[in-house]
This record gives structure tokens, C-alpha cells and sequence, in this order.
């Protein structure tokens, strides 16, 4: 049975190293494999959820709860640190901070966005002037980005993201800078994506864009998925708890955060593997070990190691000895018969007859 | 070794995307100079003009190979090693330079240094072709020994993808290699044998085979002796060599291809 989804994460996590200075990250980086001594904040601790096709998403939450976080790992952005992610179709990432190259001028900007997504420069060109006239930006379309306001920049960012035709919108807060104008042709524009089936991801803090775009919101909160369901409900439920927040005193005010935060860099991911082994043996009826393993295929199959495996250690090394020893051989001179039963001989070389001038060519 | 194979076969992949970008940045790059791309050919022919003048006029010291006068020697010589040496300082800094832009999309970061060798290869075939025309004056003609070429070609390749994603990804986290990487290539390009051929200098026996296993000599001898007809891979000493090179190019490459993959997601913070 083949499920219809756009978007499946299974149990994501995202772990961020949080080195305090130069010095711890050299460390990390020579040391090849992980270092404990640098504390860890888990910026995901754990997020399910499932995005069919032609859903519009809003996904809501307090600052640094991990919501761009997340938007970046469907994206294909930032790799997880655990779980299952699959996306099907191309990705288009807006975000407030376009990814333009301020030195060059708006139309190189088009280009290389283009080109960087994989199109052909006629298909580049053939968008181009729909891209300009959406952007609205007239005659700066030829000046450096560099001199743009930001919201001609965000204009700019927006219009390329928009035109170069991708299944999977991921908007993360970039509605924020345009004007009134601008933001009705945005909406406008998300509707049509709407109409055509595509699949929509909106990162906001402004509720009421969510509520008059998202079919559907998820809650992110401090790393966890708190909510998901009905615009209506989470929306409801999020402006519940802001008022309540706001009610309490500065000092549970930050008392919260804190503890919450806390949670996030205890956050201990083998035991969630175990809390997750046992949750999926109960729901399917496997073993103990089976549902063990199950769970650890799910968590690790996709992501890409990084420590290094003990294998690729010891091909290096077996590389490096291959290498030194040929070295040796190369420099002594003698034959490599010879190298290989008496590698005594390596450390007396031989010396051609005649040195110098010109003799040695083969 | 996993990550190496998906890094490698990233490039294979993405290769069109290379492609095409390597030419936008060929055109961007001489897009404010009023002689454009022909900075590209110009600038190394004043080079060689130079070192011709130095090495060839100024302190002439008979033919470096046997038969082989001393200007097509020459070229057929720095063309790779201008290649490489510009190769490697571009790649080593692609992804400094770039990830502000390939962080805020759908991007393979790995492909970062090919765009910069690919889009160096321009420059690469146009000297190419003037070294053959040299040789042709001089009455080189092609044999089959030229087939040798490709082999190198890949090696050059290999040896620059290799280093590139290991240079760019210490760049990244140390800023002070990109200067040490200059050092480093300055001082190689006199022990390659680019300008003069140490093989017949007097140098000490020792000497001139340990300068043998750098493996910029490989590849710039390696040209050398297919175009001009001089040797083949599998004579001594060139096959112990050969294995010394390409271990150290795997070695640098599974090392290079595992940090990219594990700095990749930091690549932003780092800077």
C-alpha cells in the first residue's frame, strides 16, 4: 500500500553543538570523533508528522522553538540528526535573508538562483521577465543587489522562489518586510499554488496570515510538536497560551523558558530511542530486540554518519601503509619483490651507476 | 567510506548544474574588464613569456629531455600546473565564498570546488592547445603515447576534487590555510619541475626521488612524457609512483568527503 504524502517526518530530531569558543571547535574538528565536553541542544526532540499533497501548512510556535529549523530539514537545507525524513518533489525555501549575492546586479541574481536549482539558461530566461515584473523593482533589476532596500531585496528573494516552479513552497516568515501591495500579491500568488495542488509550508508569527492561509497549523514547542490539526483549534489554543503567558510574572515568565530550555540540552536521545522501541513493539506486536532494531533502522538509516565508522579508520590506515611503504620503495630504489621480502633493504638505497647528468632517462 | 561514494557520485549527478554554472562564473568574473575572457589566455602568456626569458634565454642550460628544446617542454609543463595551482586556491575557497547563497536553499554544497575546476578548464584547454602548437613547430608530432593523456586528465581531476573538498572544508573552519595553501603552492611550483627538470640537474639521487612523489609531478610529468612522447605509465619507476598517488588521493578524499559531510550543516555558523 503506497501512502499519498508530500512531506513524512518520522521521529526527527536535530542536535546543534554549542561550542563556547575557537578552541573547543578545533578540538572537535582534529578529534574526528565526538566530542562530550561541549554541551548539545537538541533544537527538535522528536517530530511526526505527515503532509499530503495540496495542504497548505501554517506551522506556529514561539521564537526558537525550532520551527526554521525544521523547515530547513525538509528542505534539504540541513541534514537531521536522527529519524526518517522523506520529501517528495522540489522544494522552494523563501526566507527573510533572500540568499542573493549582493554584488551582483538583480537580473545575475535571477540567473544564478536558476541555475543553482537546476535550470537551463533558456528556461531561466523564458521566467525571467515574469520574475522582474513580479518582484516590481523597475530599473534596479540592473543594479547591484547590494544597493536594494530590504524589501526590494525580499521582493526580489520571493519572486525567484515563487517562479521557479517548485512542488513543496516553504515560506518561513518572509511575508513580514513587504508592504500592502506586495503582500496581497503574495497571497494571491500562494492561492494560485493553492488551485494547483502544490503543497504549501508557512512559517509565521502573524496568526492571522496563518489562519487565512493554513488548512492546517502545527504547534512547535521548544522542540516538541505540541499541536497539530485544524487552523482553527491550534490557533485557538496558541492564542490561549500566549494569554496566559503574558499574565504570569517576569520572574515564572523566564522561570519557563529556562526549564524548557534546560530540557532541550538534557534532552537524551537514547532514552527516546527506547521510549520509541516500546511504543512501536506495543503498537505492532514485535519484540523486545525486533522493535530495538526496527527503531534503530528508523532512526539512523538515512542519516549519514558522523563519526567514522571503524572500517573506514582501518581502510585509512591500510591506505597509508600502502602508501608509505611504496614511498619507500619509489626513494630506495630497490624492486618491489625485493621491498616485500626483505624490507630491511628500504633503508639502504641503491644508487644508479652513474648519477648526475643526464644518464637517467628512460 | 559510504559518505564518499554519495559525495562522488553527487558531482556525477549534478553535473550539468556544474557545468553551467562554471560558465556563468567565467562570465561573471570578466564581465567589468573590457578584454574579458581573453584574460584568461593573455594572463598566462605573459607568465610563460616571463619564465622563458628567466629560465630559457637568461640561464640556458641545453635541452631538458633528450630532443625536446626547451619552450614546448615548458609549456606543455605549466599548463597543467597553472590549472592545478589556480584550481586548488579556488576550490579551497568556494565554499567560504558561496555558502551565504547555498545555505538558503535546496543546494549540494560538495559541488562547490567542481564548479570552481570546471570553470578553470577554459583556460586549461585554450593553453593546451597553444602547448600542441608549439610542439608542432618544433616537430613533436602526435603518437599513440598521447593516449596517455586521458589517463592523466582523470588523475588531475581526481587529485584536484580530492584536494579541493578537503581544502574548502578546513578553510571553513581555519581561515588561516588559505594563506598556508599559498605558501604551500608557491614553494611546489619550483619542486614540480615546472620550469626546470631536476631529473637531469645534479641534484642528489635521494633528493630528486623523494621531489618524484609529489604528486603535482605525477600529473605534470605524466602529461609531459604522453604528449611528448617520452615514457609510459607502467615503466619504473612510474608504476610505484602511480600507487603512491592514488592512495594519497584516496586517502585525502575519504578524509576531505567524511569532514565535509560532518561541518555541512554547520557551514553558516562557522564563518
Amino acid at each position: 500500500m503506497a501512502e499519498e504524502y508530500k512531506i513524512k517526518l518520522k521521529n526527527v530530531t536535530k542536535e546543534y553543538d554549542l561550542y563556547r569558543t575557537k578552541n573547543e571547535k578545533l578540538k572537535s574538528f582534529f578529534n574526528l570523533s565526538k566530542n562530550s565536553d561541549v554541551p548539545h541542544f537538541w533544537s527538535l526532540k522528536g517530530i511526526s508528522l505527515t503532509i499530503h499533497k495540496g495542504e497548505s501548512v501554517g506551522i506556529i510556535g514561539v521564537n526558537g522553538s525550532g520551527k526554521s529549523t525544521m523547515s530547513n530539514i525538509i528542505s534539504g537545507i540541513i541534514p537531521q540528526t536522527t529519524g526518517f525524513v522523506d520529501v517528495r518533489g522540489d522544494t522552494s525555501i523563501v526566507a527573510i535573508s533572500a540568499g542573493l549575492k549582493r554584488s551582483l546586479t538583480g537580473l545575475e541574481n535571477i540567473r544564478l538562483k536558476g541555475l543553482m536549482q537546476g535550470l537551463t539558461f533558456e528556461e531561466i530566461d523564458a521566467v525571467r521577465d515574469d520574475i522582474i515584473e513580479f518582484a516590481d523593482i523597475g530599473d534596479f533589476i540592473d543594479q547591484p543587489v547590494k544597493d536594494y532596500s530590504s524589501g526590494m531585496r525580499s521582493r526580489l528573494g520571493f519572486a525567484i522562489a515563487v517562479h521557479i516552479n517548485p512542488d513543496i513552497l516553504i515560506i518561513d516568515e518572509a511575508l513580514s518586510v513587504g508592504d500592502d501591495t506586495f503582500y496581497q500579491k503574495c497571497l494571491d500568488k500562494i492561492n494560485e499554488f493553492k488551485t494547483e495542488g502544490k503543497t504549501i509550508l508557512f512559517v509565521s508569527h502573524s496568526l492571522k496570515q496563518v489562519e487565512m492561509l493554513c488548512d492546517r497549523t502545527a504547534w512547535i514547542h521548544f522542540g516538541d510538536l505540541r499541536m497539530i490539526g485544524n487552523t482553527e483549534e491550534v490557533v485557538n489554543a496558541y492564542r490561549q497560551f500566549s494569554a496566559d503567558f503574558k499574565k504570569k510574572t517576569k520572574a515564572e515568565r523566564s522561570n519557563y523558558q529556562k526549564t524548557k530550555k534546560q530540557l532541550q540540552l538534557n534532552f537524551d536521545i537514547k532514552g527516546y530511542e527506547q521510549k520509541v522501541a516500546k511504543e512501536v513493539g506495543q503498537a505492532e506486536g514485535l519484540e523486545e530486540h525486533e522493535a530495538q532494531k526496527a527503531t534503530h533502522k528508523l532512526f539512523y538509516g538515512e542519516v549519514l554518519p558522523s563519526k567514522m565508522t571503524t572500517a573506514s579508520k582501518w581502510i585509512i590506515l591500510a591506505a597509508l601503509i600502502v602508501m608509505v611503504f611504496f614511498a619507500f620503495v619509489s626513494v630506495s630504489g630497490h624492486s618491489v619483490t625485493k621491498s616485500i621480502t626483505d624490507p630491511t633493504v628500504l633503508l639502504h638505497p641503491v644508487y644508479p651507476k652513474t648519477t648526475g647528468t643526464g644518464q637517467q632517462f628512460k | 567510506m559510504h559518505t564518499m561514494y554519495q559525495i562522488i557520485s553527487e558531482q556525477f549527478q549534478n553535473f550539468k548544474i556544474i557545468r553551467r554554472m562554471a560558465k556563468f562564473g567565467d562570465r561573471a568574473t570578466y564581465q567589468s574588464h573590457y578584454l574579458g575572457l581573453a584574460w584568461e589566455v593573455l594572463n598566462p602568456l605573459i607568465q610563460i613569456g616571463i619564465y622563458y626569458l628567466v629560465f630559457g634565454v637568461a640561464l640556458k642550460r641545453g635541452d631538458p629531455m633528450p630532443g625536446v628544446p626547451y619552450l614546448p617542454w615548458m609549456v606543455v609543463g605549466i599548463t597543467p600546473w597553472l590549472f592545478m595551482n589556480r584550481s586548488v586556491l579556488d576550490a579551497s575557497k568556494s565554499v567560504y565564498q558561496e555558502v551565504g547563497l547555498a545555505s538558503k536553499m535546496k543546494f549540494p554544497v560538495s559541488i562547490l570546488p567542481s564548479i570552481k575546476i570546471v570553470g578553470n578548464l577554459t583556460s586549461f584547454w585554450t593553453m593546451l592547445g597553444f602547448s600542441v602548437f608549439l610542439m608542432l613547430v618544433n616537430h613533436i608530432f602526435p603518437t599513440i603515447s598521447w593516449i596517455q593523456f586521458i589517463y592523466y586528465f582523470i588523475c588531475m581531476m581526481a587529485l584536484l576534487y580530492a584536494l579541493g573538498i578537503f581544502n574548502s572544508t578546513v578553510t571553513v573552519l581555519i581561515r588561516d590555510w588559505q594563506i598556508t595553501l599559498q605558501s604551500i603552492l608557491r614553494m611546489l611550483f619550483y619542486m614540480s619541475g615546472v620550469l626546470f627538470n631536476f631529473a637531469t640537474s645534479n641534484f642528489p639521487v635521494i633528493l630528486i626521488r623523494i621531489l618524484e612523489l609529489n604528486p603535482f609531478y605525477y600529473v605534470i610529468n605524466g602529461m609531459r612524457e604522453s604528449l611528448l612522447n617520452k615514457g609510459w605509465v607502467w615503466q619504473e619507476p612510474n608504476l610505484t609512483i602511480t600507487i603512491v598517488f592514488w592512495m594519497f588521493v584516496f586517502i585525502v578524499m575519504i578524509v576531505g568527503t567524511f569532514l565535509h559531510n560532518k561541518f555541512r550543516a554547520n557551514f553558516v555558523d562557522l564563518i
